[in-house]
């Protein structure tokens, strides 16, 4: 268990300095931004601002330096706001993301399992049909095409809903929406899928034969087992929620990690934009350490070495 | 865990009675399919040929005019002025242009990744599908920001980027076919005549590799499209003045109290694309799934 929780550990830790090692490499393509930050920039502010940014010297030392910051948790400051270190500008805007995040795979879940029991229970085949249809319909669309048409429906031709900021559960609600629709149809497939192979085990009809009610099955038996692969996915589509994040931020102007990015991106503040990407790769790999450690306590099949 | 989130290969999980319902869709959707994707083609190859055709010159005398009211400008004008169908039929081509390359890309740095990890195994497997789990899971926009804020958006930016995104499904469907077919007598056949491991994967496997191509390659094009106009909806991807389905909408939005049809008609034109093209790859996955239950049983 240990020696498992170590090595997924290293592995984890490995992913984020992939990551960053990419981060580096791609922020060097194309030469120092300096020039093209301040293009009346004469010689010494060049250089000043090369070493500010860590773009001076040679490749390898620029990359030992890059990593002992990031050792140190130091990624620069941010270009934009000089008083503040990049990273606190970046968990200053985590909080947002994380509401719209959480509460849209909490709505996506939810509502995933709802439709999924009620397709078991009822047993339709047209009510699945329909619903593999409205999915489809829904992931033919663009995310920020499918929040622009929510905002259409809701705040401009109804007047119920606000369309941009953040305040309270009505500022919520159209984000949310927007990001848990693409969830639930992902969701609501696994799950009744999962439900489905179940439902031809062994141990179904042994519950059934015993006189188990058709709900009882369903609920204790069938869904404990149905959770599990859902529970790897959800890890696993993590990393999509977050990318969704970044662009349902700029739709709907929620201030939260990926409106900052695209702001930093387009102002060439690269130490907030690294900073983003540190804090966002770590957040991943977590989450995924805590959902393989999550697996084997509730699953005593799986056995972690 | 092959390929999650919205893929093909989920109907593959699919249980048997979702596999049935599949193969027993009536033709409908596919003959609605080809028809939204002639729709579209037809609108992106004619338009240029007509004398409406004018995507870039202003008239600000007739801005915002609503769709359907004028022989001109049969769906009306954008805030410049310019001829909205005309815009929507460029934007069209290039998002076609970005897409089909890009895709291409993709499909050729997977399958060889994928060719090369499944055939020679060791530490080129493990190194490659490393890499291919990190790329599936991790949320691939940040660094795709990243890349083009450095290297400054454009046509051939896009093209890049995108054609090393989607890389990830292929090389699994290479790996897999490599895997599995290693072994097989035809291989070991031709390695004992002498053949090299270039030749036999090129001549033995890569032919199977084929129908899989078709249905995860129509479905990828429909997410690339949509990757394209998310990057133009945020600035990120074709600059103006040459339109792009995702910019259309971004523009819009500021004169939705006005002409909501400035966001509606970019809004069809991608999901006319993109959901003919995610219809067609899943009754390519119905027919295959047919067909390999056939054979197996």
């Amino acid at each position: 268990m240990i020696v498992y929780l170590l090595g997924r550990l290293a592995r984890g830790v490995l992913t984020v300095l992939g990551v960053v090692t990419i981060a580096f490499a791609i922020l060097r393509l194309n030469g120092s931004p300096a020039v093209a930050m301040i293009p009346t920039a004469t010689v010494s502010q060049i250089a000043a601002l090369n070493h500010a940014l860590g773009f001076d010297g040679s490749l390898p030392s620029q990359y030992w330096r890059y990593l002992g910051g990031l050792v140190h948790l130091d990624v620069g400051k941010s270009l934009q706001n000089p008083a503040a270190s990049a990273l606190s500008v970046v968990f200053g805007r985590l909080g947002a993301t994380l509401e719209l995040t959480l509460c849209s795979l909490g709505l996506g879940l939810g509502l995933g399992f709802l439709i999924a029991l009620v397709l078991q229970i009822t047993g339709s085949q047209r009510l699945r049909n329909t619903m593999i249809w409205v999915g489809v319909t829904r992931q033919a669309m663009p995310t920020f095409l499918f929040g622009v048409l929510l905002v259409l429906i809701f705040s401009v031709k109804l007047g119920w809903l606000p369309s941009i900021g953040r305040g309270g559960w009505r500022h919520l609600l159209l984000p949310t929406l927007t990001l848990a629709s693409f969830e639930v149809t992902l969701y609501m497939r696994l799950i009744d899928a999962a439900l489905s192979e179940q439902r031809e085990l062994d141990y179904v009809r042994t519950a059934r034969a015993k006189g188990l009610r058709g709900g009882t099955v369903l609920l204790r038996h069938m869904l404990p087992n149905a959770l599990l692969p859902v529970l790897t996915i959800a890890g696993l589509n993590f990393g999509a929620l977050l990318g969704g994040a970044v662009i349902v931020e700029n739709v709907f102007n929620w201030p939260g990690v990926g409106q900052l990015l695209i702001q930093s991106v387009e102002m060439r503040d690269y130490p907030v934009v690294q900073a983003t990407l540190l804090v966002v790769s770590v957040m991943f790999v977590t989450v995924n350490i805590v959902i393989d450690l999550l697996y084997a306590a509730l699953d005593p099949r799986v056995r972690l070495r | 865990m092959s390929a999650p989130l919205s893929t093909p290969s989920n109907i593959a999980v699919a249980s048997n009675r979702v596999r049935a319902a599949t193969r027993r869709r009536p033709r409908a959707s596919v003959v609605l399919a080809l028809l939204m994707l002639v729709v579209t083609g037809l609108m992106i190859v004619i338009v240029p040929f007509t004398p409406i055709y004018s995507p870039y010159g202003l008239d600000l005398a007739h801005s915002l005019m609503p769709p359907f009211t004028s022989w001109t400008h049969p769906l009306g004008t954008d805030s410049l002025g310019r001829d909205m169908l005309s815009r929507l039929a460029v934007a069209g081509r290039t998002s076609i242009l970005i897409a089909v390359p890009a895709l291409l890309i993709n499909m050729a740095v997977g399958i060889i990744l994928g060719l090369v990890a499944g055939y020679f195994g060791g530490l080129a497997n493990t190194m490659i599908m490393g890499l291919a789990d990190l790329q599936l899971s991790f949320p691939i926009i940040i660094l795709l920001v990243m890349i083009v804020a450095v290297v400054g958006p454009g046509a051939k930016t896009l093209v890049i980027v995108l054609g090393v995104t989607y890389w990830v499904r292929y090389a699994r469907l290479a790996r897999v076919m490599a895997l599995s077919l290693r072994e097989r007598e035809f291989v070991l056949a031709a390695r004992t005549f002498g053949g090299s491991s270039f030749w036999i994967l090129r001549k033995h496997i890569f032919p199977q590799l084929l129908s899989s191509l078709a249905i995860v390659g129509s479905f990828d094009l429909g997410v690339i499209i949509i990757l394209e106009a998310s990057l133009s909806y945020l600035g990120l991807g074709i600059q103006p003045p040459t339109p792009s389905w995702g910019r259309m909408i971004f523009e819009g939005q500021d004169y939705t109290s006005r002409d909501i049809w400035l966001v509606v008609l970019p809004s069809v034109a991608i999901f006319l694309v993109v959901a003919s093209a995610q219809i067609l790859s899943q009754r390519f996955t119905g027919e295959r799934e047919a067909q390999t239950s056939v054979r197996t049983v």
